[in-house]
């Protein structure tokens, strides 16, 4: 009898194993992580500009005046779902992988990644976590913004140190951004560590002027080397499936915002941008550019449409570009200059940053010179300030969220305050985004120890 | 495992061998004889025991019985919906004639337990009720789950709306798994076959485009018991607690539905026949404002107006002196007559050698939603066959074709749309004259009646059900019994939307279809001994084994998005194409099982239940579990003097536990093809789940206590029964939500303690009982509540489902069950609404517990009559409390169409308080005086803060009070049918339902949930089917 019941419960340990889901994969190779780290990456800076520039005023709600362009805190949930949810393990696997299978060229790339994708975190919450993320930790504490910073600078010397290596498996079309070319991601790599050191200008501008200008020196050369990607008509662009569609089904989302429109179109510079037909899209039936005032839901003819660059089914979606790193040059070379004015190469950098973005966009080289020439832009070396160069700077990185820092570290510029400004604030500008509801509901001692009211200065910005 | 098995089986093994040795008893001749009612007529099918064995026969066609039994054993003669016989056996050997009488008391009522066994009520430790065919039939509702409304204590059964073929949840004393998506749904067991009652939501959505955030919400799905024809219906058993279900096990731990169907009876051929027709019609409707035409602050926007301003509102000017205009009440409008029809066929026969059972019926439903309709059209046969007097074989096999079209729910849809449509235009009126489509608001919403006929969902579903059983009765006290059972069904859903419409847009069109493939085998082998210990003890013990396997092979969507030239309905007429599996779900099941009762004269009776679940989906370590249940039953009043007024007093009392497995695949690491992946239709994309499980997860245990009394009175004219549970769930599986920081956003772990308790009153009453006329009432009462007594330390709350902060469903540690969060407004310290310096109030950013999903309590109460012939039965329904938040209402609110939007132009001072700070920056607060003016502003979501956004507004005081059916039924006097074809008797038969429906509820009938069945997210209605009124006319045919 019990021999029999001993074969009787073998067969049925057997017949009991059949709990696994033979639709889903056990594993995936780093080719089959890459695309979608990638794609979950360019999620998460979508998700990030769309409050940022909003924040930046260079969006503002098509719907009324309950929007996040009042300085209303809000969240940016899904901004930290991506990253933390949907970049950041596929990245760590590929990572892990990539050491076991000696194949830096994935490592290098991933760590890159990862290096962007905290970095607009931190800008956006401060203190964010890392160390004990993706850890399988489900109280994980945050890492301090310093820290984070130094994880980034850390992160890209690996990566650096990874890409030059020749072994192992290299990314070919899996590589949805540089499709392999490894050059391009070094270059990214320096041009990310130029950006991350210049966020650092208030606390230490000489050692960040010459930090940036040490890294960007090898960064992006053209804007062949944007990092970007690229949508398709299976895969919408986010600015055109978020933004545009809902604004032409009557779920209103957000226009751009008269703060930005001003300045391509005249009213605020006296001269209008040749860019202003390319990336601002009028309404039907609309022929004057006006955007929306901040904080109101009125006043706009404008739209986030399919007349607009960024907006298109497919168009990419931008998060550095050559443009940028030359704004940076700019703004170093200014700060490193200590006779007031800037060098030659200073200058330069100032052209190139408008003249490479309206190359981008579409605009005629002539329309180009033009606008350089014009004694408003072409102020002269000695004349140019920062502020000039971060209010092109401003129009030039148009819907790239980490324009939202700089005009934090200037002070929200001469920004009008939106109407119906979110009285929490008690006048001032809004600092920091909220940590998403989620987190504070799932991990509310960590979310209590590091939350701090909208307008508090973040470590970045306190001088 | 195996020596953990081997633990916990040892004594049932040590038990069966026990009874093994036990010594064959001497043979008996066989006795023999005839049963018949106190008319003389024969009564086949009567079950015929010897008492204190497992031997036994039943009645064959002519009454008559033959069995083995020796002198001085018991005869004991049973059937449904009459009082046992017992008969002592003397010398007589043949014509041991019985005549059977009616119970209309049910005092010996035969109920159906756990596992299809059939006992007497009187011998159960726990609350079970059964419910007849008649009154299933007499509901009038196609869904057998529906057909169950008002007449369960401890039940919540809700609508999904009157959609045909929409589903109906029911809950069995209260929920007791927390998440969102767990299925708090009960058993479904028709003759043993355990049937899958699953909902299943699917993926009907386009890859982007605003279109609703949930697949639930997109179509009331039917859940697949409204598969099985009520016409099949014997009987239901509703076993509710862990006491009534623990030998069914861990997948019954939310309660069990036992159907019994009809079986072939009598000698003759019998046939029978019903038709019926009727007509459904719009229920309740949003009361409407009359007085403004479509337009915006005050001011007309014409149609033909280059798009600058919003066209879909209805805040224009006012309709008085205006004689060209008027106003649409589309909320009613849109919809049409519904009309059905529902036709059976049953043939049935019966001889010594066995029975056989035939039905085929048809069921046609046609929605009050234009071009939406179910049907169903199923054929069943079903017999027995007795190979010798000891060894008999049945089977069933069951046929259903179920289908039909439906209207797309939730956002953008059809119902959706409808919130939106100016009240100046009727909403029929969407065809240009030659016959295109004519779209008042292009740009802003679809004309729903257009959305509807061009792009329903359509479905269609196979399903075969199907059992053999073998009987053997081994000795005179020993039986066995094997049974394995399939039930199988392929489902087919399609939906194309081409860009023209709203939520076509984005994706430039797009096509679903899905294919859902369900399988489930069980088997089952019972042991049955029974002993007669004394003469005043008896018992028996069975023990049994059941293996059960499950899954949902081969099940996937399919859809193609940005139609292209040529033009089909095909997936390869779309330029991006994206093939998903879903889930297989499969599991396994192996359990043992035993059942030992004992009883003490008719007095008292006790059970002893203990099984052990080996499941597929729990991590080796953990994936064994034993548990037992204890009831006992006391006939007190076998103790008292008989007297007259209390006739008859049991007390109940019980203790049980039921473990719980989990869903298949929660334990192991996998990766998944990212969401419209492959990425520009080429390179391939995975990430890892989202969701990940403890190392050691653990079975959920449930345990119950449970006591009750049923009490009769006067002979029967008045009967109480009354029941009182708690029920713990501790250890539950849950799907929690957690930091996505963790690389995951649900952990499934062990957590907390709920408690449910309730208590269930029935009580039926006789106020007349004369030989011509007869008064029955019933009445049922049901209070339960839930309690979370203890969460995860790592958890705050776990909530299932947000409606943008205007109502949530969440629970924190202390809350009950079902509460509904939402936002206050902001108030002064002392309470007061504190108004903004603008004149209006604002609503606080931060939800609290506003309201609850769950009932207070219920309540149904039946009366019927009958005279000679004529029956009128009526069931009114009570259900007090059960907050809901109206998801339709809010576009109709800013869109300005319902009646609450009508104050305009009004100047108005909100009460409450300002506050003033002194020069001291010391806070006062004084009386609000500023007069506002309320308009569009005020209704806009712009301003949802004043109004919009507040608990007040959206959670609802979902009560009601309803004339759930009319019944009136008349049956030709036999004897004017004696001569014609007609003898078996002719019955005609009215029935209304829901003619009746008070509520304080603003929008349509609250008893449409809006995710449909088999949900856990209750509270939230409306932008789907609303519930009908219907009138049905039928006629029942005996030849």
């Amino acid at each position: 009898m019990l021999p029999l019941l001993g074969l009787l419960l073998t067969s049925c340990d057997k017949f009991l194993d059949v709990n696994t889901d033979e639709t889903l994969k056990g594993d995936a190779t780093m080719q089959e992580l890459l695309p979608t780290a990638q794609f979950y990456t360019a999620e998460a800076s979508f998700q990030q500009a769309y409050v940022a520039c909003q924040y930046a005023q260079q969006l503002g709600s098509a719907l009324g005046s309950n929007g996040i362009d009042t300085y209303a805190e809000t969240d940016n949930t899904l901004g930290w779902s991506n990253l933390y949810l949907y970049a950041l393990p596929q990245l760590n696997a590929i990572i892990r992988k990539g050491e076991k299978e000696a194949s830096p060229a994935y490592v290098g790339i991933a760590k890159v990644l990862t290096a962007h994708n905290l970095g607009i975190a931190t800008v956006n919450w401060e203190n964010v976590p890392y160390s004990q993320a993706d850890k399988n930790d489900f109280s994980p504490a945050y890492d301090t913004q310093e820290q984070i910073y130094a994880t980034i600078g850390k992160l890209l010397d690996e990566a650096v140190t990874e890409l030059s290596g020749s072994t192992g498996a290299k990314p070919g079309q899996d590589d949805l951004i540089y499709q392999g070319d490894l050059d391009k991601w070094t270059r990214l790599a320096y041009s990310l560590r130029a950006r991350y050191i210049w966020h650092g200008s208030l606390r230490n501008p000489q050692q960040a002027a010459q930090g940036a200008l040490a890294a960007l020196e090898k960064g992006m050369k053209g804007n062949e080397d944007d990092f970007q990607l690229q949508y398709n008509s299976k895969n919408l662009s986010p600015w055109y499936s978020k933004v545009a569609i809902p604004n032409t089904t009557g779920n209103l989302s957000v226009t751009f915002s008269n703060t930005i429109v001003d300045l391509f179109n005249g009213a605020a510079q006296g001269i209008v941008d040749p860019r202003l037909s390319k990336v601002i899209g009028l309404k039907n039936n609309q022929t004057v550019y006006s955007g929306v005032i901040p904080g109101s839901g009125s006043g706009s003819t404008v739209d986030l449409n399919n007349k607009a660059w960024h907006s298109n089914i497919n168009s990419p979606l931008v998060m550095m570009t050559y443009s940028e790193l030359k704004g940076i040059e700019a703004e170093a070379r200014l700060a490193g200059n200590a006779s007031g004015g800037t060098s030659a190469a200073g200058y330069a950098a100032y052209q190139e940053m408008i003249s490479a973005n309206m190359e981008k966009v579409g605009v005629e080289q002539a329309d180009i010179d033009k606008f350089l020439k014009d004694v408003k832009v072409d102020i002269g070396a000695s004349k140019l300030t920062a502020k000039q160069i971060v209010t092109e700077k401003f129009k030039s990185m148009l819907l790239i969220g980490d324009i939202w820092t700089d005009i934090r570290k200037y002070g929200y510029l001469d920004f009008p305050m939106p109407a119906n400004p979110n009285p929490d604030l008690q006048g001032k500008r809004i600092q920091r985004m909220k940590y998403p509801d989620s987190e504070i509901t799932r991990n509310s001692k960590t979310v209590l120890a590091n939350q701090k009211d909208p307008e508090v200065l973040m470590w970045l910005i306190n001088k | 495992m195996m020596k953990k098995l081997l633990h916990n089986n040892a004594m049932l093994l040590c038990l069966t061998m026990a009874f093994c040795w036990n010594a064959a008893r001497a043979q008996n001749g066989p006795v023999t004889g005839k049963v018949t009612d106190k008319d003389g007529v024969e009564i086949p099918g009567v079950s015929v025991s010897v008492k204190g064995t497992s031997q036994g026969t039943s009645t064959n066609e002519k009454g008559t019985y033959s069995v083995q039994a020796g002198p001085g054993a018991v005869l004991v003669f049973s059937f449904i919906g009459f009082k046992k016989q017992e008969v002592v056996l003397g010398n007589q050997r043949s014509n041991v004639n019985v005549q059977m009488e009616a119970d209309v008391s049910m005092l010996d009522e035969v109920v159906v337990t756990a596992l299809g066994q059939t006992q007497e009520k009187r011998a159960i430790g726990y609350s079970v009720q059964s419910i007849r065919s008649d009154e299933i039939k007499e509901s009038g509702n196609p869904n057998m789950v529906g057909a169950l409304q008002g007449k369960i204590a401890g039940a919540v059964i809700t609508g999904s709306g009157g959609a045909p073929g929409a589903g109906v949840n029911i809950i069995l004393r209260g929920i007791t798994s927390l998440s969102g998506s767990a299925d708090n749904q009960p058993l479904f067991v028709i003759d043993g076959i355990i049937i899958s009652n699953a909902t299943t939501a699917g993926n009907p959505l386009p890859s982007a485009g605003s279109a609703s955030p949930g697949a639930s919400e997109q179509f009331a799905n039917t859940n697949r018991a409204a598969d099985i024809n009520p016409d099949d219906v014997e009987s239901v058993s509703v076993l509710k607690g862990p006491a009534a279900t623990a030998l069914y096990g861990l997948r019954a731990s939310n309660g069990a539905i036992i159907i019994t169907t009809r079986r072939g009876k009598s000698g003759k051929l019998n046939v029978s026949l019903s038709l019926s027709g009727g007509v459904d019609v719009l229920g309740k409707s949003p009361d409407i404002q009359t007085r403004f035409l479509q337009g915006r602050f005050g001011e007309f926007i014409s149609p033909t107006e280059v798009r600058q301003r919003t066209p879909y509102q209805s805040f224009g000017p006012s309709v008085i002196g205006n004689t060209t205009d008027r106003i649409y009440d589309n909320f009613r409008g849109f919809y049409q007559t519904g009309f059905r029809t529902n036709n059976n066929i049953t043939l049935t026969k019966g001889s010594e050698k066995g029975n056989i059972y035939v039905s085929a019926g048809h069921n046609y439903q046609q929605g009050i939603v234009p071009a939406t309709y179910f049907e169903r059209t199923s054929a069943k046969i079903a017999g027995t066959y007795n190979f010798t007097k000891r060894f008999s074989a049945s089977g069933s096999f069951n046929y259903i074709r179920s289908g039909g079209k439906r209207p797309p729910a939730g956002d953008k849809s059809v119902f959706s749309a409808l919130s939106y449509w100016p009240n100046t235009y009727d909403v029929n009126d969407y065809l240009n004259p030659d016959g295109s489509y004519k779209n008042l608001l292009p740009g802003f919403t679809d004309n729903p009646v257009y959305l509807v006929k061009k792009s329903p969902r359509i479905d269609a579903v196979n399903r075969y059900i199907a059992d053999v059983t073998l009987n053997y009765n081994i000795t005179d006290w020993l039986s066995a019994k094997y049974q394995i059972t399939m039930d199988a069904f392929n489902e087919r859903r399609k939906r194309q939307v081409d860009s023209t419409f709203d939520v076509g847009t984005a994706v430039k069109g797009f096509l679903i279809e899905e294919n859902i493939n369900y399988r489930e085998i069980n088997s089952n082998l019972y042991l049955t001994a029974t002993k007669q210990f004394s003469e005043n003890w008896n018992g028996s013990l069975m023990v049994g084994n059941s293996v059960v396997g499950s899954k949902r092979p081969d099940s996937y969507y399919e859809r193609g998005e940005g139609w292209k030239a040529p033009f089909t309905d095909e997936i390869s007429s779309y330029r991006n194409q994206q093939k998903r599996f879903y889930s297989p779900l499969q599991y396994r099941i192996v359990s043992f099982f035993a059942d030992a009762k004992l009883s003490y004269k008719d007095m008292l009776y006790l059970n002893a239940t203990g099984r052990n679940d080996i499941v597929s989906t729990l991590p080796k370590a953990n994936n064994s579990f034993f548990y037992p249940s204890f009831s006992a039953g006391y006939i007190f009043t076998e103790n008292l003097p008989k007297n007259n007024i209390l006739s008859y007093g049991k007390l109940r009392a019980s203790w049980a536990q039921v473990g719980k497995g989990t869903d298949p695949y929660v334990i192991g690491v996998y990766y998944e093809l990212a969401d419209n992946f492959p990425f520009g239709n080429t390179v391939p994309g995975y990430v890892r789940r989202s969701t990940t499980a403890a190392d050691n997860l653990k079975p959920e245990r449930t345990t119950s206590i449970e006591f009750g009394t049923e009490l009769r009175f006067f002979r029967n004219r008045l009967m109480l029964d009354a029941t009182y549970f708690t029920m713990d769930s501790k250890d539950q599986i849950v799907r929690a939500p957690v930091s996505n920081v963790s690389g995951y956003s649900f952990y499934y772990t062990n957590i907390g303690l709920i408690r449910n308790k309730g208590i269930e009153l029935l009580a039926t009453f006789k106020p007349v009982q004369t030989a011509r006329f007869n008064w029955d009432m019933s009445l049922n009462f049901t209070k339960m509540s839930g309690k979370v007594i203890e969460m995860p330390e790592e958890l705050e709350e776990i909530s299932y489902f947000d409606n943008g902060s205007r109502g949530v469903l969440k629970v924190r540690e202390g809350s009950k069950l079902g509460e509904l969060w939402g936002l206050d407004y902001l108030r002064a310290p002392d309470g007061q609404l504190l108004i903004q310096p603008n004149g209006f109030p604002l609503t606080s950013q931060v939800t609290v517990p506003w309201g609850n999903a769950l009932p207070d309590w219920t309540a149904g109460l039946t009366n019927s009559f009958n005279y000679r012939g004529i029956g009128l039965s009526f069931l009114l329904e009570w259900r007090q409390g059960g907050d809901v938040v109206d998801l339709g209402e809010r576009n109709a609110f800013r869109a300005g169409s319902i009646e609450i939007t009508g104050r305009r132009y009004e100047r108005v001072v909100f009460k409450g308080v300002v506050e003033q700070k002194g020069a001291d920056n010391s806070v006062t607060y004084v009386p609000n005086t500023k007069s506002v003016v309320l308009d569009d502003a005020f209704y806009n979501p712009s301003t949802a803060r004043y109004m919009g956004n507040s608990a007040q507004f959206n959670i609802q005081d979902g009560s009601w009070f309803r004339l759930r059916t009319v019944s009136l039924s008349y049956a030709i006097p036999k004897a004017a049918l004696a001569q014609s074809i007609f003898k078996g008797g002719v019955r005609f038969n009215f029935t209304g339902t829901n003619l009746f429906l008070n509520t304080p509820f603003r929008g349509y009938d609250p008893e449409a949930l809006t995710f449909g069945s088999g949900t856990n997210i209750i509270g939230f209605v409306g932008r789907n089917n609303p519930a009908t009124r219907s009138f049905q006319l039928g006629v029942n045919v005996n030849f």
